[in-house]
């Protein structure tokens, strides 16, 4: 496969992610209200006012990959802990979906 | 998702007339009831062994950073099973790249979630439908957009048509409830009627057809979208078709999806071409099937684990479930996006803020908005409804509501 090769090019549009924070009122916290995918930093901007700038929400962007996330869902212990257990079908019948 | 075979040609002799609760329905069948749950689309994989134009994952060959692990996926599962999910859509990418698909998919089964795939068919073995079948797999959409030539200059690769059709063959065999994903554009369109005979012959009898939103790459050929006329053509050539199919007895499944305008012409369909009684019940029905699915009946959690809007809206991530479970992400109407979309009538602009549908489209795509006008709640471009029909008034010239 040379570099001309399609398949090589660089996923989607080159895209990096910006963590999106707005508040509506000085009084208020800064919220976090998801992330935006943007090759550049004034089209995040753009994407973010588009999606939560009406009124006067103050936004603040950053870039995803520059957080220090602690803490959090930690899915590979929960997948961890149900591996080996026959707590799946327990589960199904837990919470009423039927299995067709 | 809008079941056109159902509603054209479902009446049977019961004066209940149609029905929706089909155990066999994948994505937001029509039900009677409002369906309470998302049904999650899980993209489990951005790796593809194909490179498909209107991608709207972007996929490609090299492993992404940051794909969930098996122990991360199980935990994932958990996680939508205590949220009660119904269906869990494995997609990517190409989800038969993962290795661990099968484990997988027996996990979201076990864990009482239906299980669905939409896959390229390409890598799928007699050995591997027979493995997905014993595992639980409800329901496999293979995805074919055209004719042998047509396709694989689509999918990037020469032989992808005949691999995916052996693919569709291996499932089938196996007894494995198989159907076709078709993506309608300018270039394809022409092929529709051809593919669908050809795979009725081969046994499929369940055809989906995708409008072109425009996420991904979708978003790079929203200029090989199909304009109005030929969308409208497109659509009333399917639903012709389809009561043809049954009329010569053959049963077969025709679904619509991504463009809630065809459940307002599907009305008009009814009303010129049946008669005024079932286009009501038409009507009546998709009133409770609500339309756009988008943040609400519909989710979409990528690759890395981050949950968005629907599958085509990769732009925009809601959270990550990494961070936070599914359900504390797609519950948190704080998020004044979430929740404006979930009341998305009292936003519309333009066309859809009058039109007599919105009932059963509720705007359409806002994702095809945003990207055509910059503008989330403006009209939706795909919408091919004339002024009449959208109920504007007789004297309104084509576009002047928009
Ligand atoms: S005008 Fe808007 S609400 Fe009406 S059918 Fe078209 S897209 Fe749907």
């Amino acid at each position: 496969m040379d570099d001309d090769d399609p398949r090589r090019r660089p996923r989607i549009d080159g895209s990096r992610q910006w963590e999106v924070f707005s508040r509506d009122a000085s009084a208020e916290p800064m919220r976090h209200v998801g992330s935006v995918s943007a090759p550049a930093e004034d089209l995040a901007t753009e994407q973010a006012r588009t999606l939560f700038g009406d009124g006067d929400a103050d936004l603040w962007l950053a870039p995803a990959d520059e957080f220090l996330r602690l803490g959090g869902n930690d899915l590979a212990a929960k997948g961890d802990a149900a591996d080996g257990e026959t707590a799946g079908a327990a589960r199904g019948a837990e919470n009423g979906v039927s299995v067709e | 998702m809008i079941s056109i075979s159902k509603l054209l040609c479902g009446q049977g002799a019961e004066g209940d007339g149609l029905r929706y609760d089909d155990p066999d329905a994948d994505i937001d069948q029509i039900r009677e009831e409002k369906q309470k749950r998302p049904v999650v689309v899980w993209n489990t994989t951005r790796r593809c062994n194909l490179y498909c134009e209107h991608c709207y994952a972007g996929a490609d060959l090299d492993p992404a950073q940051g794909e969930l692990s098996t122990a991360e996926a199980k935990g994932l599962i958990d996680d939508l099973a205590a949220y009660d999910v119904p269906v869990l859509l494995f997609s990517g990418g190409e989800p038969l790249v993962r290795e661990d698909l099968v484990e997988l998919v027996d996990y979201a089964t076990d864990a009482g979630i239906r299980a669905v795939l939409s896959t390229n068919g390409t890598l799928i073995t007699e050995e591997k439908a027979r493995a997905l079948r014993d595992a639980g797999l409800s329901y496999a959409g293979v995805s074919v957009d055209g004719l042998e030539e047509r396709n694989d200059r689509f999918r990037g690769k020469d032989g992808a048509f005949d691999a995916a059709v052996r693919g569709i063959e291996n499932c089938l065999s196996v007894g494995l409830k198989t159907g076709l994903r078709y993506t309608i554009t300018e270039h394809n369109a022409a092929d529709m009627e051809d593919v669908v005979d050809l795979l009725y012959d081969v046994g499929v009898d369940r055809f989906c057809f995708y409008h072109l939103d425009y996420g991904g790459r979708g978003g790079d050929i929203a200029d090989a979208d199909l304009d109005d006329e030929a969308q409208r053509r497109a659509v009333r050539r399917l639903f012709d078709m389809t009561r043809e199919y049954h009329a010569e007895g053959e049963e077969i499944e025709t679904l619509l999806v991504g463009n809630y305008a065809d459940s307002a012409y599907v009305v008009e369909y009814a009303r010129d071409e049946l008669d005024a009684e079932h286009a009501e019940r038409i009507h009546r029905y998709l009133r409770v099937n609500g339309g756009d699915p988008t943040g609400e009946r519909v989710a979409d959690v990528d690759y890395r684990g981050d949950v968005h809007l629907t599958q085509f809206w990769q732009g925009y991530s809601l959270g990550n479930v990494r961070d936070r479970p599914f359900g504390d992400i797609w519950d948190d109407e704080s998020n004044p996006l979430l929740a404006k979309l979930r009341e998305r009538e009292e936003h519309l602009t333009g066309k859809c803020a009058s039109c007599q549908y919105q009932d059963v489209c509720r705007g359409s795509s806002r994702l095809r908005s945003l990207a055509a006008t910059g503008e989330l709640f403006g009209p939706d471009p795909q919408c091919y409804l004339t002024p009449e029909e959208r109920g504007a008034g007789a004297d309104a010239s084509p576009g002047a509501a928009d």
